[in-house]
């Protein structure tokens, strides 16, 4: 299985090597194939280390509606369906947002998220299902889907010349309540929505 | 300019240069604390503006770090191209890269290494570094770098320093003019009374007078000095009026002599003074210009004989200089010579004029005293004689202090001869340095059968005034022009049973040395007042008594009383009554003498100079002596008219006699001869065997009365 975000990343070793001969080619094919597998695993690694530290700075520069908040002991940072996280947002468990200790859950189902205060949204067929349930409720919602914001998400992760960067609809995330802090706004590529 | 050379500086340029340098020290020292206080607040100022522009940019760049965004970073870092002093900028994530970056355009900076965990402030020579942590919500993501130039800082120094500058200079200006006119408040009057002083100084000018109204310490110094100024100038007009009077009086005195001096002068007198300098150097020690021994030794002789004569006492001073040895090694034989010339001067002006001092050879010096009238005399001028070399001596550098022990022997007491006398004071000056130096000692055995003898005496004297063996005879005084018997002088003689007549010089020292005197002195005058009145009586009305006083009736306060009384007491006119003194009687003692000789003069008496050219003849002590008669000793009489020394002394008497306006009495008019040449030189009162020897009061009335009888022997052929 290819990641969507695997060959934006990292352009394939296959790519430059059509007019080789078959053998010569079989056998670089081989062993770049073995290179490859690790170089590009550990890219991945990389790149979802970094989201995660993204996804806990995100938490940092929202500021949740007083009353969702009070009375709780956790915030809970959930990812929905499949990601590529693997154990590193576990990493998160236990640090402080916003005077809460942070938790990391994972969900296999929209419905579930409603009590999440982040909701990381993996690849999915239902994207759209999703948004219409999670819309309105004060949950941030990230994915590096494609046109995320512009289906409803509130931040789209994206990667810019190897570097990751994010898009914001601020109109999702004021319509659930949520503040954007204007430095995390300076930071998108675009901010869209009503202003 | 060092500090030796400010004592040549002015006063006035002292006290600028004090005021001026302490003004320029305070001000400095003002100016770097001012300077130094404004540094370090300058650099807390600028470190705290790099503080907040760091804060700034820590905030501002929080979110970028966080989410890496190095460009939102590096934008944090623009509004720096603003901020002239910053030369450069880095923003540092905490896996120690820099994550942002500015540098100021054209400086070329290596950025440093962040592994500086502490925030922290270094102020380097001409910079600024700053490193402040970026914190978000207590976490530390990076680290902010600042460096700023300290431009501003050090143009604001020399902006100071320029300003300290010009103010120092012209406050130093500022300063000196004033402090030119104000030191003149002290150093005005000071140079006003320097100025003064001088010119008083250089024109001998005491009139002048400092002019000044300060009410300080030098106004009091002004009043002082022109105090002083009043005083001087007082005692010096005193003194000038007394120098002027007695010029005058020395000057009228003086031209009077020259007459007398023009007929001495012979040209026989300066054939002679060849062969006596020649004489001179034979007589005289040729390092000191003193009498040597050999002249020392004519002189004693001749003295002796004179004393032999005359029954009077000749003292020697045998000096021996303490420790000359000790200089002459020590520092040479040159300054040992120096030393022994300062010496003779001072003794050659300390001892009277009829003393000689002779030089015996090393450091031996001989005083010889002729015609002392006592033991103690001698002493007296011994004591005088230490004192005299008692004043430290400069020679050659050296401050020499000298002592001197002096030996005495006395003719007749110690002996009769030159040669005795010596050797007995040289033994007495060896006693003298027994007894520790610096000392006078009398022949101590012959002093003790002195003074044995002398007791013996007194006791006699006492009882010679009881047993009446005290006589006065009279010896007549005639005036040739007239061939009268005009006066006649008492003369007392001590007549002993077993001793014979013994002679006033003999008992006479005595008797003032016990205090006889007073009584034999009253006896003497009574006794004399009241013959002649008896002679007024048998019609001798115009005969005058002369008596002779010694020194201790002179010296005898209210003695005029004494005269007073014993005229009365005789009913005698005070005109009629001659008191002698001899020039030594007068010398001794010669303030109080005066003053008892002008009081006698107001009682009426008439005062005479016995043994005139005896003594110390000086005219100045002459003038001053309330005298009326002079009385030619008779030494120079015996020998005229063939000794033709005493010829001319005895015209320069006359001469001087007549100068003075005194009158004149010749003694000891033995012949014709002499009787012929005083008549030629117009002296008309004389007195001698001539005429008449002393004799008893009785003989004397037959004297007088065959004399006044008409048709008496001419005595002058």
């Amino acid at each position: 299985m290819q990641p969507p975000g695997r060959n934006t990343l990292m352009r394939s070793p296959l790519a430059g090597a059509q007019c080789m001969p078959r053998l010569m080619l079989a056998l670089l094919l081989l062993l770049l194939s073995i290179a490859a597998t690790g170089t590009a695993d550990e890219a991945q690694h990389t790149e979802y280390r970094i989201k995660t530290a993204f996804l806990y700075n995100f938490s940092r520069f929202v500021v949740w509606p007083e009353e969702k908040l009070q009375g709780r002991s956790e915030f809970s940072l959930c990812t929905l369906g499949n990601t590529l996280f693997g154990e590193q947002l576990d990493t998160l468990t236990g640090k402080t947002v916003h005077s809460k200790t942070l938790v990391v859950k994972h969900f296999d189902k929209p419905e579930d998220t409603l009590d999440c205060q982040l909701v990381f949204i993996g690849q999915s067929d239902e994207l759209g299902e999703t948004l219409w349930i999670l819309k309105q409720l004060p949950v941030l919602t990230v994915s590096d889907a494609a046109a995320f914001t512009e289906k409803g998400g509130m931040i789209q992760l994206t990667v810019v010349d190897n570097k990751i960067r994010f898009r914001i609809n601020i109109d999702a995330a004021r319509t659930a309540g949520l503040t954007i802090s204007s430095k995390l706004l300076s930071l998108a590529i675009s901010v869209t929505g009503a202003r | 300019m060092n500090i030796r050379d400010l004592g040549r500086v002015s006063i006035r340029w002292k006290l600028t240069l004090l005021i001026v340098t302490i003004s320029t020290v305070s001000l400095l020292l003002a100016s770097i604390a001012f300077i130094t206080t404004d540094r370090i607040n300058a650099q807390k100022t600028a470190g705290n503006n790099l503080a907040t522009m760091a804060e700034i940019i820590a905030a501002n760049s929080s979110a970028a770090l966080l989410f890496r965004d190095a460009r939102a970073a590096q934008e944090t870092l623009g509004f720096l191209k603003a901020q002239q002093h910053i030369q450069a900028a880095a923003i540092y994530s905490m896996d120690n890269t820099v994550f942002a970056s500015y540098r100021k355009p054209g400086i070329a900076i290596q950025l440093p290494e962040s592994n500086i965990q502490t925030e922290n402030i270094l102020f380097w020579g001409n910079y600024v570094e700053l490193f402040t942590h970026i914190n978000y919500e207590g976490e530390q993501i990076g680290i902010v770098y600042l460096r700023s130039n300290m431009k501003a800082i050090h143009d604001r120094l020399v902006w100071f320093l320029v300003i300290v500058a010009a103010v120092l200079l012209v406050s130093v200006l500022i300063t000196f003019v004033l402090s030119a006119r104000l030191q003149r408040i002290i150093t005005d009057p000071l140079l006003r009374l320097s100025a003064i002083a001088r010119q008083v100084r250089t024109e001998k000018n005491y009139s002048l007078r400092v002019s000044g109204e300060n009410e300080d310490e030098l106004g009091n110094l002004i009043t002082d000095f022109n105090a002083m100024l009043d005083e001087i100038q007082a005692r010096d007009n005193e003194l000038m009026e007394h120098r002027s009077m007695l010029e005058e009086r020395v000057m009228q005195r003086t031209s009077e002599l020259e007459i007398a001096n023009a007929r001495l002068a012979t040209s026989k007198e300066q054939a002679e003074a060849v062969a006596r300098r020649m004489e001179y150097h034979a007589h005289h020690d040729a390092l000191t210009g003193l009498p040597n021994r050999v002249l020392l030794n004519d002189r004693i002789t001749a003295e002796l004989a004179h004393a032999r004569r005359q029954h009077g006492m000749v003292a020697l001073l045998f000096l021996d200089l303490d420790r000359f040895k000790i200089i002459n090694d020590s520092l040479g034989h040159a300054v040992g010579d120096q030393l022994l010339r300062v010496i003779s001067r001072r003794l050659a002006n300390c001892i009277r004029e009829e003393d000689t001092v002779a030089r015996l050879g090393g450091d031996e010096f001989m005083v010889l005293l002729p015609r002392i009238s006592g033991s103690s005399d001698a002493g007296r001028i011994a004591r005088k004689v230490i004192d005299c070399l008692l004043d430290p001596v400069s020679c050659n550098g050296n401050e020499l202090h000298i002592t001197t022990s002096v030996g005495i022997s006395i003719y007749p007491h110690d002996g009769t001869d030159a040669e005795t006398l010596i050797k007995h004071a040289d033994i007495s000056m060896y006693r003298a340095k027994e007894l520790g130096r610096n000392k006078a000692v009398y022949f101590t055995a012959e002093m003790n059968a002195g003074s044995r003898k002398q007791l013996a005496m007194e006791t006699n004297l006492r009882q010679a005034i009881a047993r009446n063996q005290l006589r006065l005879l009279y010896q007549p005084k005639v005036d040739i022009s007239r061939n009268t018997i005009v006066g006649v002088e008492a003369l007392l003689r001590w007549v002993h049973p077993t001793m014979g007549i013994i002679s006033p010089l003999d008992f006479i020292p005595v008797a003032e040395d016990s205090g006889l005197i007073a009584p034999i002195g009253e006896w003497v005058l009574n006794t004399a007042f009241a013959q002649l009145k008896q002679w007024h009586k048998s019609g001798f009305t115009d005969l005058t008594m002369a008596i002779n006083l010694c020194s201790a009736q002179l010296s005898r306060p209210g003695f005029e009383g004494v005269v007073a009384k014993a005229l009365q007491a005789a009913d005698i006119e005070a005109r009629m009554a001659e008191l002698e003194i001899t020039e030594n009687v007068a010398m001794e003692n010669l303030e109080p003498a005066i003053v008892t000789l002008e009081k006698l003069k107001r009682l009426g008496v008439t005062i005479a100079m016995d043994d005139f050219g005896t003594g110390y003849s000086s005219l100045g002590y002459l003038r001053r002596l309330p005298v009326d008669v002079v009385k030619i000793d008779q030494s120079f009489v015996r020998e005229i008219p063939d000794s033709h020394e005493d010829v001319l002394i005895a015209q320069a008497i006359i001469a001087m006699a007549q100068s003075l306006r005194l009158s004149l009495v010749v003694e000891g008019v033995e012949n014709v001869r002499q009787l012929n040449f005083f008549r030629q030189q117009g002296c008309n009162i004389v007195q001698g065997f001539l005429f008449g020897k002393p004799v008893e009061a009785d003989e004397m009335l037959r004297v007088l009365s065959a004399r006044s009888a008409p048709g008496t022997v001419n005595l002058v052929k």
